[in-house]
Parts: structure tokens; C-alpha cells; sequence
């Protein structure tokens, strides 16, 4: 265990960079700023890192031991260094804190040691622009805003990460604002996030309405253990599984609602099936922020917080359900639609999507471990992918259409053998019942196999999550091999007879003119964080398989809980070797070879094919290519509805009733009155003075009435 | 011989103040005119004033008299001089040209 300092340290000085380099950058420069931010997350990244090996391999549990040892010493609960008293209102207490367990560790490992390559990595890829101490300053911020994410001991600081982490995102989306793209893109995510942000808002409020408290292990202990709950209002006492709530018509259990509510969150920050639609357009930002926020670390917030609360989950069956059916489904959607695309960067992004839903129906299945596990080894590969992909970009001068490359190979060996690390990882090589394979053998083979195990034992949708895994794994290893034959195969010349260079570029498009043509290296800064992913790649699986998935009951110890009856992983172990089910752990690596080979013959051997696929403009490709017309049912229906709905506020509710009334109305009617009145001037003396002399008259009168009159 | 009551100033004073008003009323050429029929009104008030001044013993009607006799003055010379300017102005001072005021 590190001090409190040390801790205190990983979480709060990115903050205080951020802080630093966004507000004094006038002062330190932009290589003040690139300097101080790097510096500080570099050494969170450090310190976190020697904070997940002491806690993996350290002394005092024994998650390295051999094979058959039953669980060794399990971990105590989390350790939380209590910051101060946030919120205290009634029952109402939120604090902040750093809560330090299991989840935490590994996801601070993660974001700390991704954000720190990422940040070094920018300082190659950004190198030209103009922008680069606020774009640092936005680095740091988001790795404090993530941070304080995954060390919430409640969920008001939860929903302060996750919302700061959406802000970040969207600021750095968002971040070439001269162009129109990034900022549609950047408002897109931001909206749909608020979809998803509101089913998590409403969870938290349903939480601490049947709780009485918003702190985890209140909360989670209260499940547990199901102890009798007295909610505030709307639902009786009772033992906290049987308590039934309200929700519009429907009297509903309240685990269950609480469970999809917050899963509705998840799913917007994790891009699933119907709240996807933000995450292929958020690759407008740059690169590195594509690796870091929208690959590695934020979009698998919605994960991390599934496994948060597995508790509920395993007391809200239906709610879990839910969750496996949605990630199977974004599994095999995105993975379809990764097929088609040419944007690299846009192939990636599906790429993630799909991996996303492979964690979610883990999660959904009851493999909580397996689902943490894949989004530890994913992080990695993923990031390299990604920041190979930038450094792509980066060295053929902004050209992200895979058309217009190919025959890289030669030119970027580096970036080349980074990318192939990268997708043998993603695609998981590896041999079943060995030790030799690439992270994503491990964690993608691990889900699968708790998808078959929980099949076995009825889980509802295990069997068709399943499938779709094995269908998507096929597909990973297609795309994924289509990207690299694409890229960095084949001859340049066949892919630049057009010669039109498409410049998406903004202003920092003004390196190496002299070979401007010619794509070349990328820089020894942003080969290095390459080099310390494809580490991560290649080992992050084999080293972590046994401690966080194989014997995860000491590493997690009662952080992912299981109820009675979820015994999904130690299913596994009991299929493991019987004959007839050895097809299960052979069939990924069976058809990742297909999809291996089917990349090949079409992108390698026959380089035509998929262009003539393409252009043939089947129901299938365009369906795929289109990405299922999503971008076009949600403009027609909810885009098209909500702006409608507007007008009708607009034109009717605000310009005829508000302002028509208001002050439209009054100053017509005083526009009206006056005319009147300026009419009565005609001008003519003798009118004015019969008006003198009538009124005194008159007056004269009244007063003479008024006195008594003349008797 | 009659005595001179105060009934009879009044009498005069209304009629003057009639011909006065109908004077503006009816004259709609001459402004000079319609001048005059407001010193007419005016004299007519200062009438009823010095009348009643004398018939109640009290001295308090015969000094506002002349206070309006100096208002009415000073009026007239002010209304004759806004004529002139506005004459030269315009080059005409017939009433019915006088709507620049018209709203």
C-alpha cells in the first residue's frame, strides 16, 4: 500500500497541473506547461503502477500462487483517505475522498500510466500547434476528473468525475474550434451524454431515496447482506431485495430500477447500442485524446461502473439481463460496422465500441472479473492502436482515409511493428491452455468462456452473448487486419494516382514541407509511449490473467461480489477440461484465423476486392458502411421531432403567447394609443383654444356644481 | 335714474367675455384678431374684478386688476412678437398656415 501522501499525490497533483498550466500559461509558456503536466501525471503514472504490482504481487495475499490454491488471504475492505466533508445536509452526506481498492488500483494504474505516454506522445503529435498549453491543461484535468471518478467513495463524487470527465471530453473533442466538425462532434457527445447522465442522475436519486445514504459501502453492504431499508417515500420497509418502487405505471423492484438507471448512465459513457452514436464522431479530436479518453480510459467508466455496484446487479437479474443484451448487441453492431468504414481512426473507434460491449456482457453474465480484466489488457491495446494510428496520421500529414494509404510498411517500420503488436493483442492471439498469447487472448477468451459457463447454467442471454462473441471476434480479426493491410501494405503508387491531398489539417499542418509527399517516422517522443503499450500488449495478459481473472477472489476480494449462485468463473475451471466442451476455448482462436485469412485474401492477395465490394454498393456494405442508418433514424425521428417540438414552443408557445402578450403586445397597444392621441393635434390654434376654453368651462362648472350652485 | 348695481357689471362682463370667446371661436383668418378677443376675455375678468372690488368694500380685486392688466400687457407684446418673427419666417400669418404643430 502506498502512503496517503503518495495517494494523495496520484489523484490531486494532475489537478493542480491542469490548474497551473491552464491558468499561468502566459506565464510558464507552452513548454512550461507541456513540462509540469507531463511531469505530474508521469509520476502518478509511476506511482500508481508500483501501486498495482505491490497490491498484485505484493506480500500479503498469495494471488501468485499455483494453480488449485483456494483463495488466499482476501483483501480487507477499501481503504479511504477522507479529504473533507463535501455535502452534509440531513441524511444527505457526501464527502471526498480517495477510496482505495481493488477497482480503484487497477483503474488508476490504468489512467495514470495511459494519460502519462499519452501526454508524452503530444508532445510529438502536437508539436505544431498553436494551442498546446491548453491542450495539456485539458490532459491533466481530465486524468484529475477520471481519478476522482474511480476514487469516489460515494456516488455525488462519482457523478462529479463523471460529469468532469464529460466536460473534459468534450472540450477536447472540440479542440480544433476553427473547424466546424470538431464542435458538432463535440456537442453531439456532450448531448448524447446527457441522455445517458440523466438515467445516472435518476439512479443516484433512486439510491439514496431507498438507501437513505449515497455512499458505497452503505449502500452495497445494505444489498449484501439484504438488510431491511426504510426508503424515504414512495416504497414500504422491508429487507432491501423484496422493496418494490414506483416508477411511472409500474410498480417495479427497486434493485432492478436502480440497476438499469444506472446502466442507462453507463451505456452513454461507454457508447452501447442507441447511445453510441457520439463515439465515431468524437474521433474529430485530436489523436492522442482519441487513445486517451475515448479508447483507454473515460468510455469505460460506464464498465468500471457496472462492476462498482455488482451487488445490485446480482440482486436485479433483469437489470443484468439488460446489460448482456445490450452489449452483445454493440458487440456485434460495431464490430459490422468497423468492417466498412475507412477512416482509420474511425475503424479504431468501432473497434472500441465492440470491445466495450464484450466487457458489458461479461459484466452482464456475472464475469465482473473477466469484464474488469479485458478493460485492463483493452486499455492498453487499444491506446497503442490508437496512438499507432495518430502516428500514422501524423507521419502521412494528416491523411486519415486508409484509401489513399498502404505501402507504409517500408516507410514507418516502428509505427508498423507497434500497430501488428497492437492487433495481435486486439484480435487475441494466443494458444488456449497455454501461456503464450497476447493480451487480448486472455481477457477476450476469458469473457467468452464466462458467457459459455454462464449458458451452462442459465444466465438469461449468456447463450446468445455467446455467439455474438465468437461472430464479433471474427469480425474483430477482419477489420482489424483489413486496417493493417490497408495501411501499411501494398504499393503506394496504386493509392495516389489521384493526386488530390485531401488537407483535412487545421493550421498545424507546416512540418517537413520539403518531402511533403512522403510520409516518414514519427518522432522518438511518440515512439516510445508505442514501445511502453506494446509492452503492455503483449505481457499486461499473461501477467494479470491468473491474479485478476483465474484466482480473482483474492485480488478482488469482496469488491466484485457474487451472489450465492453466480459461480460463472469457477465454471470455466470446471470446463476447462472436459473433451467435449474443448471446442469453446478453441473456436476464438478458430475464427480469429478465418477472419485472419479472409482479411488477407481480400486486402493483401487481391487488394481489388474490397474496393469493388464498396463500390458494388450492396444492401449489406452500405448498410455497414452507413452505420446501420443510426445517424439517420435519430435525425429523422429525435433531431426532426425535437426540432419540431422547438418550433412549436418557439412559434407558438414564445412569439405569439409569451411575446405576443407581453412585450409585443404592450407596446402596440401603447404604439396604438399614442396615434390616437397625436391625431387629436392637429395643429390649428383655434382647436387648442376651444380645448382650453371647453375644459375651463367645464371645470369652471364642476367647481360652481360642486360649491353648491347658484341657490 | 338707475342705480348702477353690481348686477349690471356683470352683465357687461359676461357679454364681453361672450364676444370675446365666440371672437376666437368664430375667427378663423386673423390670428391679430384672436389676439384681441383674449384681451377682451381678459378685460372682461378684469371688470367683474374691479366690480366686485368696489361693491365689497375691499381694495384686494382693484390690485389683481392691475397685476392682470400688467400679465395682459406683457402677453401682448410677447404674442405680437412671436407674430413678427414667425411673419418673417414664414411670410404669412394666416391661422389655417399655422400647423406645424399638427400631430
Amino acid at each position: 500500500m502506498l502512503s496517503d501522501t503518495a495517494l494523495l499525490f496520484i489523484v490531486l497533483a494532475p489537478g493542480l497541473a491542469a490548474l497551473i498550466a491552464g491558468l499561468f500559461q502566459r506565464f510558464i509558456g507552452d513548454r512550461g506547461a507541456m513540462i509540469i503536466t507531463t511531469a505530474t501525471v508521469g509520476m502518478a503514472g509511476l506511482l500508481s503502477m508500483i501501486q498495482l504490482f505491490q497490491f498484485t504481487f505484493g506480500g500479503d495475499h498469495g494471488a501468485s500462487t499455483a494453480h488449485g490454491a483456494e483463495h488466499a488471504v482476501e483483501h480487507a475492505g477499501a481503504h479511504i483517505v477522507h479529504l473533507m466533508t463535501w455535502i452534509d445536509v440531513g441524511h444527505f452526506k457526501a464527502d471526498w475522498a480517495i477510496r482505495v481498492d481493488a477497482l480503484s488500483i487497477v483503474m488508476m494504474a490504468v489512467i495514470t500510466s495511459v494519460s502519462a505516454l499519452v501526454h508524452l506522445y503530444s508532445w510529438g503529435y502536437m508539436s505544431e500547434d498553436p494551442h498546446r498549453a491548453r491542450f495539456f491543461s485539458y490532459l491533466s484535468l481530465f486524468t484529475f476528473t477520471m481519478l476522482m471518478l474511480v476514487s469516489a467513495d460515494n456516488f455525488i463524487q462519482l457523478f462529479f468525475g463523471w460529469e468532469g470527465v464529460g466536460l473534459v471530453s468534450y472540450l477536447l473533442i472540440g479542440f480544433w474550434y476553427t473547424k466546424p466538425a470538431p464542435n458538432d462532434a463535440s456537442i453531439k457527445a456532450f448531448v448524447t451524454n446527457r441522455v445517458g447522465d440523466f438515467g445516472l442522475a435518476l439512479g443516484i436519486m433512486a439510491v439514496f431515496l431507498v438507501f437513505g445514504s449515497v455512499e458505497f459501502e452503505t449502500v452495497l453492504a445494505a444489498v449484501k447482506h439484504n438488510d431491511v431499508v426504510a426508503p424515504l417515500a414512495l416504497a414500504a420497509e422491508g429487507p432491501v431485495r423484496d422493496v418494490m418502487m414506483p416508477f411511472l405505471w409500474m410498480n417495479v423492484p427497486a434493485l432492478e430500477l436502480i440497476g438499469v438507471l444506472l446502466f442507462i448512465g453507463a451505456m452513454g459513457k461507454s457508447a452501447q447500442f442507441f447511445l453510441h452514436v457520439w463515439l465515431p464522431d468524437a474521433m474529430e479530436g485530436p489523436t492522442p485524446v482519441s487513445a486517451l479518453i475515448h479508447a483507454a480510459t473515460m468510455v469505460t467508466a460506464g464498465v468500471y461502473l457496472v462492476c462498482l455496484v455488482s451487488p445490485i446487479y446480482e440482486y436485479a437479474p433483469n437489470a443484468a439481463a439488460m446489460i448482456a443484451l445490450i452489449g452483445a448487441v454493440t458487440a456485434i453492431y460495431a464490430a459490422t460496422v468497423g468492417m466498412a468504414q475507412n477512416d482509420i481512426k474511425r475503424v479504431i473507434a468501432y473497434s472500441t465500441c465492440s470491445q466495450l460491449g464484450y466487457m458489458f456482457f461479461a459484466a452482464g453474465v456475472g464475469a465482473y472479473e473477466a469484464a474488469m480484466f479485458h478493460l485492463f489488457t483493452h486499455a492498453f491495446f487499444k491506446a497503442l492502436l490508437f496512438l499507432g494510428a495518430g502516428s500514422v496520421i501524423h507521419g502521412s500529414h494528416h491523411e486519415q482515409d486508409m484509401r489513399r494509404m498502404g505501402g507504409l510498411a517500408r516507410l514507418m517500420p516502428l509505427t508498423y511493428a507497434a500497430m501488428l503488436i497492437g492487433t495481435v493483442a486486439i484480435i487475441g492471439l494466443g494458444i488456449p491452455h497455454t501461456t503464450f498469447g497476447f493480451s487480448g487472448f486472455f481477457s477476450k477468451d476469458a469473457i467468452i468462456e464466462s458467457a459459455f459457463a454462464a449458458g451452462t447454467a442459465g444466465v438469461s442471454f449468456s447463450q446468445f452473448a455467446f455467439w455474438v462473441g465468437i461472430l464479433a471476434a471474427l469480425l474483430t480479426s477482419f477489420y482489424s487486419w483489413r486496417l493493417i493491410y490497408m495501411t501499411f501494405h501494398g504499393s503506394r503508387a496504386e493509392t495516389h494516382d489521384e493526386a488530390g491531398h485531401d488537407d483535412v489539417a487545421d493550421g498545424h499542418d507546416g512540418h517537413g514541407h520539403d518531402h511533403h509527399h512522403e510520409p516518414h517516422e514519427s518522432p522518438w517522443v511518440m515512439l516510445v509511449p508505442l514501445a511502453f503499450l506494446s509492452i503492455g500488449a503483449m505481457f499486461a495478459g499473461v501477467t494479470f490473467y491468473d491474479p485478476m481473472f483465474h484466482h480473482g477472489d483474492a485480488f478482488w476480494g469482496e469488491v466484485l461480489y457474487r451472489s450465492a449462485d453466480n459461480h460463472v468463473i469457477h465454471d470455466i475451471d470446471k470446463l476447462k477440461y472436459k473433451p467435449e466442451y474443448a471446442w469453446v476455448f478453441w473456436a476464438p482462436l478458430f475464427v480469429t484465423i478465418i477472419g485472419f485469412l479472409i482479411a488477407t485474401f481480400t486486402y493483401l492477395f487481391n487488394r481489388g476486392v474490397g474496393k469493388r465490394v464498396a463500390d458494388s454498393g450492396g444492401p449489406l456494405h452500405s448498410m455497414f458502411a452507413n452505420k446501420w442508418f443510426f445517424d439517420e433514424i435519430y435525425n429523422a425521428t429525435l433531431i426532426r421531432g425535437a426540432r419540431g417540438l422547438g418550433d412549436v414552443f418557439w412559434k407558438t408557445g414564445d412569439k405569439k403567447i409569451i411575446d405576443g402578450l407581453g412585450p409585443d403586445g404592450v407596446s402596440s397597444l401603447v404604439r396604438w394609443g399614442s396615434r390616437r392621441l397625436s391625431a387629436m393635434h392637429t395643429g390649428y390654434l383655434y382647436h387648442y383654444a376651444f380645448v382650453i376654453i371647453g375644459a375651463a368651462l367645464i371645470f369652471g362648472a364642476i367647481l360652481f356644481w360642486r360649491m353648491g350652485g347658484a341657490g | 335714474m338707475m342705480d348702477l348695481t353690481v348686477n349690471h357689471f356683470m352683465a357687461l362682463s359676461a357679454i364681453l367675455f361672450t364676444i370675446g370667446v365666440v371672437g376666437i371661436f368664430v375667427n378663423r383668418k386673423n390670428i391679430i384678431v384672436m389676439l384681441m378677443a383674449i384681451e377682451l376675455i381678459l378685460l372682461s375678468v378684469n371688470l367683474n374684478l374691479v366690480a366686485f372690488s368696489v361693491f365689497s368694500g375691499t381694495i384686494m380685486g382693484q390690485i389683481f386688476a392691475m397685476l392682470v392688466l400688467t400679465v395682459a400687457a406683457a402677453e401682448a407684446a410677447v404674442g405680437l412678437a412671436i407674430l413678427v418673427v414667425y411673419f418673417r419666417n414664414r411670410g404669412d400669418i394666416a391661422v389655417e398656415s399655422v400647423d406645424l404643430m399638427k400631430g
